[in-house]
């Protein structure tokens, strides 16, 4: 494999039916060029060029070359610049693409790493769970050098992401392959009536017939079937793009390059062929053995000649195609090595004839009952092959004879490609007898077709594509066309034993163990038959443990061509039948899919309220809150231009201008719902755990919402606009909760009462401050007066001539308004305000600031400051819940829980901040040891939720559970801060600031 | 409530300006006109979208709605998840047995909304009015003549069947588009297959930029009013 890249193993048209021989094309392989033509992928035109050796294997640095020619093995993996863990057979080589093996040290063609090889009888099946654990904490240091021989590719970390979409597509039938089975299905599903989506992974229709033998007539079939599909309206063809996964109700994802395809069919025709398997022999992983499809593969897709001198080991009639169109191309052939001591295909015997003629006739010698033994290379590629005559199953004469050839065909069976199938439900099983899978269990609604039931005769396959096609489209919902002309198509559905090429077509055994191994089971992970045999020694006899001990089928085939053997070999020790053995579970996705799959475009709506151009003059800085964007603070305005504004600061100076001037919050985010009707206090009474009969119109009430279990789970405040017509606010996070369990318990309580979610039809903002109502009743149309509108008093006015809702409420704890427009008028609200405010020194404060303010008031927010077991009386918010109500939700597990007593309760504390910052989830530990012992020792009483430094006070404050021991003014409470080092705070009464309520009183 | 004088801007306010746009006074505030050199006959050319969130709409719910709204001369859709298109144009959706909206014409003078919301408020129905004006955003995806597109582009961000052998015209489905609650109504123009997506105002912009993403393979733009009231004169 010295020669230079010539193209010498190129063939003329008309082989090669994917190539363009005008559109000449040249890309690096290892820094060399190579030359190709447009459609060859980079492994056929490697191969054209003699480069076979295309990557190292796993844990032995064996050198591979393709296996299958159909991405269906890891063989193929290469480095492209931006995307390791390329398949080589079936990425499509473009001009000046740079490519490189892969997982090697030094060169691809000398990997220093080979040397892993030699030591493989010191690396056994499960050796990294048996050489790793002890000493103790041995593994930290082993994982270090492991990871350095681990992992395939490199990853390029500064590659620019493809766009990448999804869609979804819907139709009354889907195909999956579009083999002849397949095409057959989906024209005779159009043609009654059905509008079918037909997929297939390949480039162009056709699946196996394009590079089968077959002969004039079949193909001219094949031919007219594919013409009538691709012209016919009503199927859409999608190439390049493999079904990658069943779910329920036959929703399929399907990849292409660059788009997710989430398609629902009513009917699923699965058409997705087989898997060719390998023999099981020492050297079956050289590069120059394939399998005898992708010798076909290169000869009829890509042009390209698979070698000089093959060799074709036989275990069915196909491996006579495969040797035929070896010599029409020009390969000699040396030798037929067949399995069996005659053709099992007695029926066939006539053709199997004539195929033998013609190779005998051609000097090709046919040595029955012989099995390839061992295969040797020379530099990386097959030189030749040891061959034996068999004398048992699995066993050979010792007379051996060696036979040079550098391509050996391997054609010995076929497993159906059922991992879809199973996905769904199905099972595979396995015929001891006749070596002949089925799948049964199929889930309602999916048909299967073509050679992956056991067909293989061209014309049973489109009789029965045709049959499956219109049963699909008869089972069609609304689809009468299909059912009428349905039951003429049953006949042909053709039973597979009528098939006569079928039979035979898997050899029972094909698997002759060496003494001195590397007979590769499992080409991904390194695994020859000694590392099956052996995990089944080490007691994990069945396929599953054996698969998770051995690793077997968890590469990147995902078993394809390792399951059948390894159930072969562990059915085989453990004395049962391979049927009983089964194969391993399949699980999407079927093909290795790119990241960028699932991580392309993909929606995360963002939510903006209608003053949102103003907070971005303002130059505020955004919280998100679940889907929210929230201002957080402010950084103007600056005293000067050289001002530093840090959050701290934003968040004291804009804290102490609401509790000395007027300050304006964005509150656009608050839950708002409007419960109208004849019982909407009725509802309200039984929702919340206050009383709302007797709220007068025109007033307001805080509304604690708890659950069955008598946990708070939300709370507002609950507006009386009419006699029928409440408007409660709810939290942010809370309101779509809040809502829906309102319409659940409305629809059972059967009140007459209707209930809308008007959230986002409304915003609003808090106008709080000392100089408040100064600035309102600029824009105002009714008086605000204490006496006219006191607090907790709520209106219908017209602030800046627009028609709002006002409140008078203090959350911060000063004399405050919110005041509720449609969302539209957000913005001219604001402005109003703004303008109104400004010889009052106005300002627009964040969030943070109103949690500071809110702390400083010792206000709770939920979610924050309670968790999944917090009740009102342990949040010392007895005076919330009503005493005299018959009912309210949680109220019956309140009382149980009264009678209990509680063990814990949430509390103020201040504490020195310049001795260190207690923050959220800080944990408070028992000081009874004293706070300087070791913290690991000492017991947990409860938790910081809500800490910051309260500008008013000076001081840090906060809120935290404490047990009951702790819960009294004075006491003092042990906080483990950031660092281990532990803070002293002083528990005190709430709240922290203007405990006599004047101030939003005023 | 009656309705202020002020004028009141789109979410997308910022967007639309940034692509040079003339406004004009329609429904609550400003709707786009036109953007830059473009004119209505381009609209014939390809997929468009149009940002109708200042276009009148209303809605009422109860039990009382509908013989309420029939009272007021309305014809009413028969079926829930259906509209129908009155006269002067206007656009009654009926999303349950309970609720119906009201859409102002695009393309001729109509105050529909404004006289019924009128009505209701000098009236004692057991019907609820319901503020569509500020709590949906409104835009309109109108294919080019004889083309899908409009159908395609629904399908990579909606997980419903809009196809139009599938989904009739005035067939409406309320669902998820780019994961946010949305009403979807098929509501053809002049023969050219285009959907009304009524969607969270306060999420506006993302809407508005997950469709535009979506038509960029089709060529899809914005447009202006102009382009489909012109047409339709």
């Amino acid at each position: 494999m010295t020669e230079p890249f010539n193209q010498a193993n190129r063939l003329d048209a008309p082989w090669g039916i994917l190539i363009d021989r005008n559109t000449p094309l040249c890309f690096s392989f290892e820094g060399k060029a190579v030359d190709g033509y447009q459609g060859d992928t980079i492994a056929s035109a490697l191969i054209a060029n003699q480069q076979w050796l295309m990557s190292r294997s796993f844990k032995y640095h064996r050198p591979r070359g393709p296996l299958t020619m159909a991405g269906q093995d890891a063989n193929t993996l290469v480095q492209l610049p931006s995307a390791p863990n390329t398949l080589a057979d079936k990425y499509l080589a473009v001009n000046g693409l740079r490519v490189m093996g892969q997982n090697y040290k030094g060169s691809l063609k000398y990997d220093r790493l080979a040397v892993n090889g030699l030591f493989s009888r010191f690396l056994p099946v499960g050796f990294y769970y048996k050489a790793f654990f002890r000493p103790r904490g041995i593994w930290d240091y082993w994982v270090k050098i492991i990871r350095k021989q681990a992992g395939l590719g490199v990853i390029d970390v500064d590659h620019q992401a493809v766009y990448r979409d999804k869609q979804y597509l819907f139709c009354d039938v889907a195909v999956v392959g579009a083999g002849p089975a397949g095409l057959s299905a989906a024209l005779a599903a159009a043609d009654s009536g059905a509008d079918v989506i037909l997929m297939d992974e390949n480039t162009i229709l056709g699946g196996s017939s394009n590079y089968s033998r077959l002969s004039h007539q079949q193909l001219e079939r094949v031919v007219d079937i594919k013409t009538r599909v691709e012209a016919h309206p009503r199927i859409r063809v999608y190439l390049n793009a493999t079904c990658n996964s069943w779910h329920a109700e036959h929703w399929l994802a399907v990849v292409t390059e660059k788009r997710l395809y989430k398609l629902r069919a009513q009917q699923l025709v699965m058409a997705t062929g087989v898997f060719e398997q390998q023999a099981i022999f020492r050297g079956n992983d050289i590069p120059g053995v394939i399998m005898g499809s992708a010798a076909q593969r290169l000869l009829r897709l890509y042009g390209v000649k698979p070698g000089q001198r093959a060799v074709v080991l036989a275990g069915n009639d196909e491996a006579y195609a495969v040797a035929l169109d070896l010599l029409e191309a020009g390969v000699t052939v040396a030798a037929v090595v067949d399995l069996r001591e005659a053709s099992l295909n007695l029926l066939q015997s006539e053709a199997q004839t004539r195929a033998c003629q013609a190779l005998l006739s051609s000097g090709v010698e046919i040595l029955r009952n012989h099995s390839v033994f061992e295969a040797t290379s020379k530099n990386g590629h097959l030189t030749q092959v040891d061959v034996r005559q068999i004398v048992a199953r699995g066993e050979c004469a010792p007379h051996s004879r060696t036979i040079c050839c550098d391509t050996l065909c391997m054609s010995v069976g076929y497993m159906p490609v059922y991992q879809l199938v199973c996905q769904a439900g199905g099972q595979l099983s396995y015929d001891d007898d006749s070596a002949r899978f089925s799948l049964s269990n199929i889930v309602d609604g999916m048909h299967l077709s073509g050679s992956m039931v056991g067909l293989w005769n061209i014309s049973s396959v489109i009789e029965n594509g045709q049959a499956i096609g219109f049963a699909a489209a008869g089972q069609c919902a609304n689809n009468d066309e299909s059912k009428q002309s349905n039951a003429q198509f049953d006949v042909l559905n053709l039973d597979v034993l009528q098939d006569v090429e079928a039979r035979g077509l898997n050899h029972p055994w094909p698997m002759f163990l060496h003494p001195k191994g590397k007979e590769f089971v499992d080409y991904d992970e390194d695994l020859h038959a000694r590392d099956i045999l052996n995990a089944t020694r080490d007691g994990y006899e069945h396929i599953q443990l054996v698969k998770r001990y051995s690793t077997c089928g968890m590469g990147p085939s995902q078993g394809r061509h390792s399951a059948l053997a390894a159930a072969r070999l562990v059915a085989d020790i453990t004395h049962k039948t391979v049927a009983e053995t089964g194969v391993t579970t399949a699980r999407p996705p079927f093909a290795s899919e790119p990241l960028g799959v699932n991580a392309g475009r993909s929606f995360y709506p963002r939510k903006y309220t209608s003053m949102q151009p103003a907070h971005e003059a303002a130059k505020a800085v955004f919280l998100q809150a679940g889907s929210w964007y929230r201002p957080a603070y402010y950084t103007t305005p600056k005293l000067n231009e050289a001002q530093t504004v840090t959050r701290e600061s934003a968040i004291i100076d804009e804290v102490n201008h609401v509790r000395s001037k007027v300050g304006l919050v964005d509150v656009s985010t608050l839950g708002g719902i409007d419960v109208r009707g004849p019982d909407a206090g009725e509802l309200l009474n039984r929702f919340y755990t206050s009383t709302f009969h007797k709220v007068a119109v025109g007033k307001s009430k805080y509304a604690l919402l708890t659950n069955e279990a008598g946990v708070v789970i939300d709370d507002g405040i609950a507006c009386r606009m009419a006699e029928d017509h409440f408007y409660v606010t709810a939290t942010t996070g809370g309101v779509d909760r809040v809502f829906q369990t309102m319409l659940k318990w409305n629809t059972l309580w059967a009140l007459d009462v209707d209930i809308a979610n008007v959230t986002t039809a409304w915003c609003g903002v808090n106008l709080a401050g000392p100089l408040a109502r100064k600035v309102l009743e600029k824009l105002c149309d009714c008086s605000l007066s204490n006496s006219d509108f006191p607090y907790m008093g709520v209106k219908e006015a017209r602030v800046a001539g627009i028609p709002s809702r006002v409140l008078r409420v203090g959350f911060v704890g000063e004399l405050g308004f919110e005041i509720h427009v449609p969302q539209l008028y957000g913005d001219a609200l604001w402005s109003a305000l703004l303008t109104a405010g400004e010889p009052y020194g106005i300002r627009p404060f964040g969030i943070e600031a109103q949690r500071v303010l809110r702390l400083e008031k010792g206000h709770v927010i939920i979610g924050q400051d309670t968790d999944a077991m917090s009740t009102p009386h342990e949040l010392q918010m007895s005076w919330a819940v009503a005493k005299d109500k018959a009912f309210f939700l949680g109220a019956r597990t309140l009382t149980e829980l009264a009678e209990r007593g509680l063990d814990r309760k949430l509390v103020g504390f201040t504490y020195d901040n310049s001795l260190g910052e207690i923050k959220e989830s800080h944990l408070l530990l028992d000081d009874s040891v004293g706070v300087s012992a070791d913290s690991r020792n000492a017991t947990m009483i409860g938790r910081v939720t809500s800490s910051a430094y309260s500008p008013s006070l000076g001081c840090g404050i906060g809120l935290a559970y404490v047990t009951l021991g702790k819960t009294l003014e004075g006491s003092t409470l042990s906080i483990k801060i950031d660092g281990g080092r532990r803070v002293v705070a002083t528990v005190v009464k709430l709240p922290f600031y203007d405990p006599q309520l004047l101030r939003q009183e005023m | 409530m009656t309705i202020p004088s002020i004028s009141v801007k789109s979410p997308l306010h910022a967007d639309h300006l940034a692509l040079d746009a003339e406004f004009t006074a329609r429904g609550i505030g400003s709707a786009v006109a036109y953007y830059g050199e473009q004119h209505a006959e381009q609209f014939n050319e390809q997929l468009s979208i149009l940002d109708l969130s200042c276009i009148n709409r209303i809605g009422f719910k109860g039990v009382q709605t509908c013989t309420w709204l029939e009272q007021q001369g309305v014809t009413l859709p028969q079926t829930p998840n259906s509209a129908t298109v009155l006269p002067a144009g206007q656009i009654m959706l009926r999303l349950s047995s309970t609720e119906h909206w009201v859409l102002d014409s695009v393309t001729k003078d109509s105050d529909l909304c404004g006289q019924l919301r009128d009505s209701h408020n000098r009236s004692d129905v057991k019907s609820y009015l319901l503020e569509r004006n500020h709590s949906h955003a409104c835009f309109y995806i109108v294919s080019e003549p004889g083309s899908t597109s409009a159908a395609e582009t629904m399908s990579k961000i909606c997980a419903v069947d809009l196809r139009p052998h599938r989904f009739a015209n005035l067939a409406m489905a309320q669902t998820s588009v780019a994961r946010l609650n949305a009403v979807v109504v098929r509501h053809d123009h002049l023969g050219r297959l285009a959907y009304l997506i009524l969607s969270d105002m306060t999420a506006a912009q993302f809407m508005w930029h997950s469709v535009l993403d979506a038509m960029q393979e089709f060529d899809g733009r914005p447009a202006g009013l102009n382009a489909i009231t012109l047409e339709a004169k």
